[in-house]
């Protein structure tokens, strides 16, 4: 090859023939983002970037941009750590001059659906005059009657607005409008962080607009939805709950703007109002941020199966005690079949032209529509009105003829709820691959928050491209990769340098720390509980795994004795069987150490613990820092690749694994952040955790008699699974404590109140953590189970078989279940169970009374996305 | 039969009590407690008395006029009973279903739907299906069956109360609030709830917007015997939309239309909009009884 023939711009070069090339395939000329329809290189800057990291570079920062993603949680769900969240690192880059005309575009179409909005819940101005069809919103599972009459303070009732935009030939237009609770406005300033470390140089150079300001915006919107008169309101986000699509984003809102975070069971209303529970305490919530969908908001007057709302909530949103944003019901203008319509309705509303516009659209409610639909089925998308049924997208082209069939049937059974669309052939923009840069249809989720009279367009978005390079549209159920978005600054300041948030009375206003609801409480105890538990029962592991190296061959002897004894007690404290082979394979013992440390779906493992505290953590990641769920996220993967692995397994390697994560762990609870209620509830669980294994170990261990010499090995395993061994050797050396070796280790594991591992130590800690005013009934089962640990009569419980240290372990292990139970009682109970109830018209009297059951099939939840 | 349709006075005193095993720590309902005026009542007092003392009591207007109350009480208790008392005055002269035959079951659903003076908002409320009143095609076939869209209108009126009178058993307890229509047209029978249910889906298979009726009609007792205390009942009819946006309302369960016999206490797309209470209780579990007494009574 002659030096004339190296391309210049090799990457440019080879995407700009991988886009010629997909355009022929495909017979169209989808434009690119990054491509010129005549293969024209447009943002030279950007490419010349990327031409200088070529695709080794490109790979590596998409490596990067991973593992960034998986430490910071992010699309990550409980109860697992769910499927990865995939970013490419090259961002979508717009300038003022593309970004403007769009941005008014989203504004108007904004105005107009809240316009809309208003309308439909009440004068319904716009079907009296016929200018929408009434069917096409009563035919619409959105339309929540209940919610009719009912609004939020401030011109407009639509607060927040997504919309999904792609560029076709003929520029841009909106797929699919989200009004119900649009998700992404986190996930977008997720992934800007992501993107902006490992393009850090692009950045920099680059001069995009940021998105911090757009989170200003929003807590403007909410403070400014808040009730007449009251300037310093309570909001929370209203989450289905941790294992909801997009729990990450909601997280990361709530953070960001200091709301609590809250699920069903936190809120209830009481004289009319809604309330948030925290401890014993309720708090007057007065703006709920919802994240579920309309119609799962009250089983009272909506779904009456639904458990993801507050019974009552729609009447105090009726009375205008709350503020629902977006509110109740929003969800009905999410709706394709508006599209042939709405352009007059903008000239009639608005007295403009509609700027932006969907692709041409044929609503089958209408007749002659209707027939062009069923005619023309095979070269259009086929899109029900309402996004509760799915799929969303049917391209007719997919169709056998005998599913058009039964389409074309489904639409003539119910017209109304269908709408057909021609296809765009989206824009495709560069993906990295290991093959170089690939061509994806892209679609651009875009956010727009009422302030005032108007609306703010985040400058940016998430966009989110095709999972290969084949598929024509991006279907967003299908799996998607999302890219970070730049809007280019312009001159002007962006709209929210001159936001003021209104200042409270009391001059605290949302700085104050937002209360610990009762399930966060209870979800950062139980983290503190199983953090512990991993580590205490990896400790066991990795004494057992050594006695096993030393002993095992040696039937007979105290070591021996004492390693069936350490077995014994690890098959009562964990539930899963240990014990030596009557062959003594030490085979079979690996085994089980193996199955107690990575099998993850056996109650009592390590690996179960872990996965029980990352469950915790993911549910209240809010209240934690990104390191908490990073730290469990790498754990994770290392016992995932043990578990897989062929190798021989490490006993050792794995518990020391652990053992370092969870030291990390307490670390962080230990030194990094405030001793406030978060704390609180994390290290009671560790304390309550450690007092319950320690008597555990006690009672396995000590509490029955043995020769003396065997007696010495087990009570040095005992203090050397509880990490008080040399504590122990420099007290008999120095001639500290009884001279019976059981007696001394009790004393140091039991009673010593300076020994961090001791009993007696935790539940001086607990005593400590509920000394306020509400503490009382905690305070009295501590006390409980501390006189126990308090002048023990040595010479009187281990006389004889010792039967007086086991009644005694015995009584302590039941005291500290009542305390648990106590803690559990005092600040996490949920609320009573609910039902739902109707009367039904029968004619006569006693018949019994009729509960809802299910008439309806139960969605898995009513997360909004 | 002239009586049946000239002007009454009614009180109807209607008692519907719950006792819960357990205490019930919170309660939330939502019911219809006042009844609503018509073309052909006019409510003249009405009373509403709840025990134990609500906490939040509140009446607003539903998307469909109705009178629609929240009740919230946080005393806990075993017993909730709600009564309400009101006196109506009705006058429900006979619907000339002679007039209606000049259009047939096509015609009148298209006449309605082209008729832009009519509501397009209540003409689509009515029309389409709704959750309970669901039209799949075991709905639709039984409808085109029951009224064939050349019958004319009058007519086809008569026969769905007729019909559904004559071939459905009326039986209470075979069907509850989940049974669905396909299973009541199975099933051949039901209580009025699902016999007015099934007239509405008909109405609105065949194109003819229909409405659900809540609300009491007057009974006698059997012959010979002394009419007792509480024996009367909530009653639930449908209404249909004819030519022009007026309404006739008929009653497949007593095989015959509504006179002013008949007091209107709500209407909606189907029981769902209008039961008379609903609710959410908290408690820890145990099962709850029913009872409902309702008397009305002729005062003139």
């Amino acid at each position: 090859m002659s030096l004339a023939e190296v391309p210049r711009a090799p990457l440019a070069e080879r995407y700009a023939a991988a886009v010629a090339q997909r355009r022929a395939a495909q017979g169209h000329s989808a434009p690119d983002e990054t491509i010129g329809l005549d293969g024209e290189i447009r943002a030279a800057k950007t490419w010349e970037y990327l031409e200088g990291l070529g695709t080794q570079g490109l790979m590596a920062r998409r490596r990067e941009v991973a593992r960034l993603a998986r430490d910071e949680g992010i699309g990550a769900t409980a109860p697992a750590l769910g499927p990865r969240w995939q970013v490419d690192p090259i961002p979508l880059i717009f300038d003022q001059d593309e970004w403007a005309p769009l941005a008014e575009g989203l504004q108007q179409r904004a105005r107009l659906l809240d316009a809309i909005l208003t309308d439909l819940y009440g004068e319904r101005r716009l079907l009296k005059s016929h200018l929408l069809p009434a069917e096409l919103f009563l035919g619409h599972d959105g339309y929540l009657l209940p919610a009719d009459g009912v609004t939020i303070p401030g011109p407009r009732q639509l607060p927040v607005a997504g919309a999904d935009i792609a560029r076709g030939p003929d520029g841009w237009v909106v797929m699919t409008d989200r009004t119900q609770a649009p998700a992404g406005i986190g996930y977008a300033l997720a992934n800007r962080r992501l993107i902006t470390r490992v393009m850090e140089p692009l950045f920099r150079a680059s001069r995009a607009s940021t998105l911090r300001g757009f989170f200003d915006v929003m807590q403007h919107a909410l403070h400014r939805a808040a009730p007449p008169g009251v300037t310093s309101p309570r909001i929370v986000l209203l989450s289905p709950g941790p294992s909801s699509e997009t729990a990450y984003d909601q997280a990361l809102v709530a953070t960001l703007l200091g709301h609590p975070l809250v699920v069903a069971d936190d809120l209830m209303v009481r004289d009319g109002a809604v309330w948030l529970r925290a401890g014993g305490r309720r708090l007057r919530v007065h703006v709920i941020q919802r994240r579920v969908d309309g119609d799962w908001m009250d089983s009272l007057e909506l779904r009456p199966e639904s458990r993801l709302g507050v019974p009552g909530l729609m009447a105090a949103a009726r009375r205008g005690v709350v503020s629902v944003v977006n509110p109740i019901g929003a969800g009905v203008v999410e709706n394709i079949g508006m599209a042939p319509y709405l352009n007059r309705v903008a000239r009639e509303v608005l007295g403009e032209d509609l700027k932006l516009a969907a692709p041409q659209t044929w609503w089958c409610g209408d007749p002659a529509s209707r027939s062009h639909v069923l005619t023309n089925m095979e070269r259009l998308v086929l899109r029900p009105i309402s996004r509760s049924n799915r799929p969303t997208l049917r391209p007719g082209w997919e169709m056998t003829a005998a599913a058009r069939e039964q389409m074309a049937a489904q639409i003539e059974a119910e017209p109304w709820a269908w709408a057909a669309q021609e296809l765009i052939d989206s824009s495709t923009a560069p993906v990295i691959t290991k093959e170089g840069l690939s061509p994806r249809a892209m679609v651009l989720r875009t956010f727009r928050i009422a302030v005032d009279d108007d609306y703010v367009v985040m400058p940016g978005g998430l966009a989110k491209v095709a999972s290969n390079e084949k598929k024509p549209v991006v279907q967003t159920e299908r799996g998607v990769i999302t890219k970070d978005v730049w809007v280019l600054e312009g001159a002007q300041d962006p709209v929210w340098s001159f936001l003021r948030l209104v200042p409270s009375e009391e001059g605290t206003g949302i700085a104050t720390m937002p209360a610990l609801t009762p399930r966060a409480a209870g979800d950062l105890y139980w983290l503190g509980r199983y953090a512990e538990r991993a580590e205490s029962t990896a400790r066991l592991v990795a004494v057992a795994d050594n006695l096993v190296d030393d002993h095992i061959s040696r039937p007979g002897s105290a070591g021996h004795t004492a390693l069936e004894t350490l077995l014994d007690a690890v098959s009562q404290l964990t539930g899963v069987t240990a014990r030596i082979d009557p062959d003594d394979r030490q085979g079979a013992v690996i085994e089980q150490l193996r199955t107690l440390l990575i099998d993850q779906d056996r109650l009592g493992t390590v690996s179960f613990a872990v996965e029980r505290t990352t469950q915790n953590a993911l549910s209240v990641r809010e209240l934690l820092s990104p390191e908490t769920v990073g730290i469990l996220g790498s754990l994770t993967d290392r016992l995932d690749q043990e578990r897989e692995s062929d190798d021989l397994f490490d006993a050792q390697g794995v518990s020391s694994a652990v053992l370092q994560s969870c030291l990390a762990l307490a670390g962080i609870f230990g030194e990094s952040i405030v001793r406030d209620e978060i704390w609180l509830f994390v290290d009671a669980g560790r304390r309550l955790e450690r007092a319950q294994a320690m008597v555990g170990l006690l009672r396995h261990t000590i509490a029955e008699l043995r020769s003396p010499v065997a007696e010495a090995v087990i009570v040095e395993m005992a203090l050397r699974v509880s990490d008080s061994l040399i504590t122990y050797r420099r007290r008999m050396a120095a001639g500290v404590g009884s001279v019976v070796p059981a007696i001394a280790a009790l004393e140091l594991l039991l009673e010593d109140a300076t020994n961090p591992r001791s009993v007696r130590y935790q539940l001086d800690r607990l005593v400590h953590h509920f000394s306020g005013d509400d503490g009382a009934p905690i305070r009295s089962a501590v006390e409980a189970a501390r006189e126990l640990t308090t002048d023990v009569d040595h010479d009187a419980i281990f006389t004889g078989n010792r039967e007086g240290l086991a009644n005694l372990l015995t009584d302590l292990d039941l005291r500290l279940r009542d305390l648990s139970r106590t803690i559990e009682r005092e600040h996490f109970a949920p609320q009573r169970p609910s039902r739902a109830f109707a009367v039904p018209e029968r004619e006569g009297t006693g018949q019994a009374a009729q509960r809802w059951s299910g008439d309806e099939a139960d969605r898995p939840d009513g997360a909004a996305s | 039969m002239n009586g049946l349709h000239g002007p009454r006075r009614y009180s109807v005193h209607h008692l519907t009590e719950y006792s819960y095993e357990e205490d019930v720590t919170m309660s939330f309902g939502r019911a219809m407690l006042r009844p609503r005026d018509t073309p052909q009542q006019r409510v003249d007092q009405h009373e509403v008395a709840i025990s134990p003392e609500p906490d939040v009591l509140e009446e607003s207007r539903d998307a469909f006029g109705n009178y629609s109350h929240y009740v919230e009480i946080s005393n806990p208790h075993t017993t909730l009973a709600v009564t309400k008392t009101s006196t109506i005055d009705v006058e429900w002269p006979l619907p000339d279903l002679g007039a209606l035959n000049a259009w047939t079951v096509a015609e009148a659903a298209a006449a309605i739907c082209a008729d832009p003076a009519i509501d397009p908002f209540e003409r689509a409320a009515f029309q389409l299906p709704s959750r309970i009143v669901t039209l799949g095609e075991t709905e639709r076939g039984f409808a085109e069956e029951l009224l064939p869209s050349s019958m004319p209108l009058g007519e086809a009126i008569e026969t769905a109360y007729r019909r559904i009178y004559a071939e459905f058993t009326y039986t209470k307890g075979v069907t509850s609030i989940s049974t669905t229509l396909p299973e009541v047209i199975a099933a051949r029978e039901g209580v009025c709830q699902d016999f007015a249910h099934l007239a509405v889906a008909s109405f609105r298979a065949v194109g003819i917007p229909a409405r659900y009726v809540s609300g009491y009609i007057e009974t006698s007792a059997p012959a010979g015997q002394v009419k007792l205390e509480g024996s009367d009942a909530s009653h639930a009819w449908a209404s249909v939309m004819v030519p022009g946006g007026g309404w006739v309302d008929l009653d497949p369960t007593n095989d015959h239309l509504a006179d002013s016999r008949y007091l209107v206490t709500a209407w909606g797309r189907d029981f769902r909009d209008v039961s008379p209470l609903k609710g959410i209780v908290f408690t820890d579990g145990g099962s709850s009884k029913l009872r409902v007494a309702v008397t009305v009574k002729r005062l003139d």
